[in-house]
């Protein structure tokens, strides 16, 4: 049974605050967005820390200045191809960079809202006349202003009673209000949902500023689980996924981008085809490091490679998949990743 | 040890790859754990390291190493050490030379021309390798010569906090190529003793297959054209025709392309039955026929310096050795080992070969000898000690760098007095990215330049300058030609 509060948001600020939000409100974050936001394309550029991806399906990321990484991260990154390994990463391919920020259809689709996220305000301005519709930007608490524009600001505090993180939402200045009573009616049904005590409340406070504050009771805050399809995993490989499938052909290795997961224990389940698996079963590493994983029959058809992992935060976490020699010439498939709390 | 443990991060191949520097980092790496928490970072996710020590995958290997960590890369002349060249760019540390030539790695790991271009530049008297780099870029030549008078070690000079070599020849050959400045950092710490079981003789013998009084002389790893199996072969004719009677295994697998080993044993009807080549060996079928041979015959010439990790095992083994009197192997000590002198090498062979088959004593005092020798000065607790000295007290050296910034932009002004030696000496000292604008005083000038002397451009540039892009500009002060370049980067 969830109770729903509804005091200002000043009221509800926690003995615990960070100012400057990490990863572990992100699924809270990405599950607010999805409803209230149906039909949008967001692009997070927040790696190596990113606060979308993997968490609002069908995100692109990147990063906005891969130059400031470090030579080895910026290498690193620089392998990965996003949709299914149509596109390369944000940041790393000028012509395709270009294109999304000059708002291209074929790139953003038919979608009808664009929300980006930046971890600094005056990143928007590459964004700029890239409409319509204009996009809405997403910033991590205290990023600045946005330079040279009148936006509405909706701030969100969400994660946990015990950890808070701010988001501010920067919005065309005429839809201020209506935005943030749609992120609270989400945030109301979202906490309803996910059943457990919740404190959700928050404020118009002038027409261009808002609060919302959607935290959980449960120090563990909001963990749900995550399944990414095939299309959509970010992966080193030269291949496509297509029907469903993510086929490696003869390459011995594939590293997947999974994004930065909020600090706890999570089960992290592989769907491989069993008509693809050899005579033995793909190794699993984590942070490039062979990690314990079992493989257990699966759904129909699959086999799962399952494993307990406790991300350290930081960074984005990439895992491998290493095939042995005996695994047969001809690859595997699979078909997803899940992660269940 | 008392202390911190720090972690250290070795770049290397490891077995089952088959090279013996996957070996040696293997053996090393036992020795390194004594003193680090080390990980192995190796394109093969799945290679074989040591208990303790976990394989990382070289591309999230950063992570690990963190800023200013502490690094290892073991580095050698062939396609399997490409992930290693590349990771010493990015995460720079110590680096183990093993071969002093790095033409081939570049030629097969997918470096780009400019790089190797710009390394023959800097590796050889500028004239020399002006010709040569000329010979590459327009016709695509590239000789076995090239391997001898480039080494392409400047790259690994610059970025690397410390060099070892194996021995002084090749500490003084990288001398003598880069110079004493770029060279201050090398240093010699000799190759390492496997801490082999050796079987005893009569055992392996049996195993393979080898009569016990047969006399047994072996030659091991790729049949490169450098171990001189053509001197082995003609003096093993010799010495059969003055009754020795010997048999001969190569250890090792051919490489037909470089030195058809087979066909040429094929063609001594004296060798007949009395030769053969075993091909690719596992380490522990290695050890069993060095264990069994007589006499181990490890040749080089021409030599860049090389080591050889089956004479190291034949040292362990107590095994009598001949091995050439140049490079390397002429530091080592005489009694130790016998050297052969590269003038009159075959038929000196032969009679040491006739000789030592009737001199079973003789034999196994040298063999005593370079045992007692390798004891001393390769064991494996030793060689680790000496490496920690070297990763220790470089860790505050500096290293060069990629440039880094907007690409330089240089100016020259264009016209039919403009030639060559002018733009290379423009774009001396130069690396990476430039920007170089043939200036003329407008676009008819320019017209006029081009029609003249058709090709100008690709005439005007030094080999070791890619043209990226061509833009004619029509501006106030800069009207001409704007050339982006990618002039290489080799430290």
């Amino acid at each position: 049974m969830s109770t729903c509060d509804r005091p200002g948001a000043g009221a509800i600020l926690p003995s615990r605050w960070r100012g400057k939000a990490d990863a572990g409100a992100a699924p809270l974050l990405a599950a607010l967005l999805a409803r209230t936001l149906p039909g949008m394309q967001a692009l997070d550029l927040g790696l190596p820390v990113p606060r979308l991806f993997p968490w609002l399906p069908g995100t692109l990321c990147g990063l906005a200045d891969p130059a400031a990484l470090p030579a080895g991260e910026r290498t690193l990154l620089g392998r990965f191809r996003q949709r299914g390994g149509t596109r390369p990463l944000f940041g790393f391919d000028p012509a395709a960079d270009a294109a999304l920020q000059a708002g291209a259809p074929s790139v953003w689709g038919e979608a009808a809202e664009r929300l980006v996220f930046l971890p600094a305000a005056a990143l928007a301005a590459g964004f700029a006349g890239s409409g319509p519709p204009e996009p809405l930007f997403l910033v991590p608490g205290e990023a600045g202003e946005l330079p040279d524009a009148e936006r509405g600001r909706i701030i969100l505090l969400l994660g946990s009673t015990a950890q808070v993180d701010r988001y501010d939402l920067l919005v065309p200045p005429d839809r201020t209000a209506t935005l943030f009573e749609a992120l609270r009616m989400a945030g109301g049904a979202l906490a309803e949902a996910a059943g457990g005590r919740w404190q959700v409340g928050g404020r118009m406070i002038s027409p261009r500023m808002a609060s919302l504050a959607v935290l959980a009771e449960a120090s563990a805050g909001f963990a749900p689980p995550l399944s990414i399809p095939a299309e959509t995993l970010v992966h080193d490989l030269p291949v496509q996924s297509a029907e469903g499938r993510l086929a490696t052909g003869p390459a011995a290795r594939l590293r997947l981008l999974l994004g930065a997961l909020p600090p706890r224990e999570w089960r992290l389940r592989i769907s491989l085809c069993t008509d693809t698996l050899g005579l033995a079963a793909p190794v699993l590493f984590l942070e490039g490091m062979r990690h314990p994983a079992r493989i257990r029959p699966g759904s129909e058809g699959l086999t799962w490679l399952e494993a307990v992992i406790r991300p350290a935060g930081g960074h984005a976490l990439v895992l491998g998949l290493a095939m042995p020699p005996e695994a047969g010439p001809g690859g595997l498939a699979l078909t997803g990743i899940e992660l269940l709390p | 040890m008392s202390g911190p443990r720090h972690p250290l991060t070795v770049f290397t191949p490891l077995p089952p790859e088959r090279n013996g520097i996957a070996d040696y980092a293997a053996t090393l790496l036992r020795g390194l754990a004594a003193h680090y928490d080390c990980a192995a970072a190796c394109k093969d996710w799945l290679a074989g390291a040591p208990e303790g020590v976990p394989v990382l995958d070289p591309a999230l290997a950063h992570r690990r190493i963190g800023t200013g960590g502490r690094v290892l890369h073991q580095l050698g002349n062939n396609p399997g050490h490409g992930f290693v060249l590349r990771a010493l760019r990015l995460s720079p540390g110590v680096t183990t030379l093993h071969d002093p030539g790095l033409l081939h790695l570049h030629e097969t790991a997918g470096e780009s021309r400019e790089t190797i271009l710009a390394g023959m530049m800097r590796a050889a008297p500028a004239r020399l390798a002006e010709t040569y780099a000329r010979h590459l870029r327009r016709h695509g030549i590239s000789t076995c010569a090239n391997h001898l008078l480039f080494d392409l070690a400047g790259e690994v000079l610059a970025r690397s906090r410390a060099v070892v070599v194996h021995s002084r020849f090749a500490a003084g050959r990288l001398r003598a190529m880069h110079g004493a400045e770029a060279t201050a950092h090398v240093v010699v710490i000799p190759h390492l003793l496997p801490p082999l079981s050796v079987p005893a003789r009569g055992e392996a013998r049996a195993r393979l297959g080898i009569p016990q009084d047969a006399f047994l002389v072996c030659t091991a790893g790729f049949a490169t054209r450098a171990k001189r199996l053509d001197w082995v072969i003609e003096a093993l004719d010799l010495a059969c025709a003055e009754g020795a009677a010997p048999l001969w295994i190569h250890a090792g697998a051919e490489r037909a392309e470089e030195f058809p080993l087979s066909a040429r044993i094929a063609e001594r009807p004296a060798l007949r039955g009395r030769a053969r080549v075993a091909g690719w060996l596992t380490e522990a079928a290695l050890t069993d026929h060095i264990a069994a041979c007589d006499v181990l015959v490890n040749l080089r010439f021409p030599s860049s310096g090389e080591s050889s990790g089956s004479l190291a095992r034949a040292f362990a083994a107590a095994v009598c050795c001949i091995v050439s009197d140049t490079g390397a192997y002429a530091e080592l000590p005489r009694g130790a080992v016998l050297h052969l002198p590269l003038a009159g090498a075959v038929p000196e062979l032969a009679r040491m070969l006739v000789a030592l088959a009737a001199d079973p004593a003789r034999r196994a005092a040298v063999g005593e000898a370079g045992r007692r020798y390798a004891l001393a000065e390769m064991a494996l607790p030793t060689v680790a000690a000496r490496y920690r000295e070297v990763i220790e007290g470089s860790l505050s050296r500096p290293v060069a760098s990629p440039p880094a910034g907007p690409p330089p932009l240089l100016r020259l002004e264009a016209g039919p007095g403009l030639g060559c030696g002018a733009v290379e000496a423009a774009l001396r000292g130069i690396v990476g990215p430039c920007r170089l604008l043939l200036a003329v005083p407008d676009l008819a000038a320019l017209a006029d330049l081009t029609l003249d002397q058709p090709g100008l451009v690709t005439a005007l540039l030094p080999p070791r300058a890619r043209l990226v892009r061509a833009k004619v500009l029509a501006e106030p002060e800069r009207t001409g030609v704007l050339l982006d370049l990618d002039l290489g980067w080799a430290g």
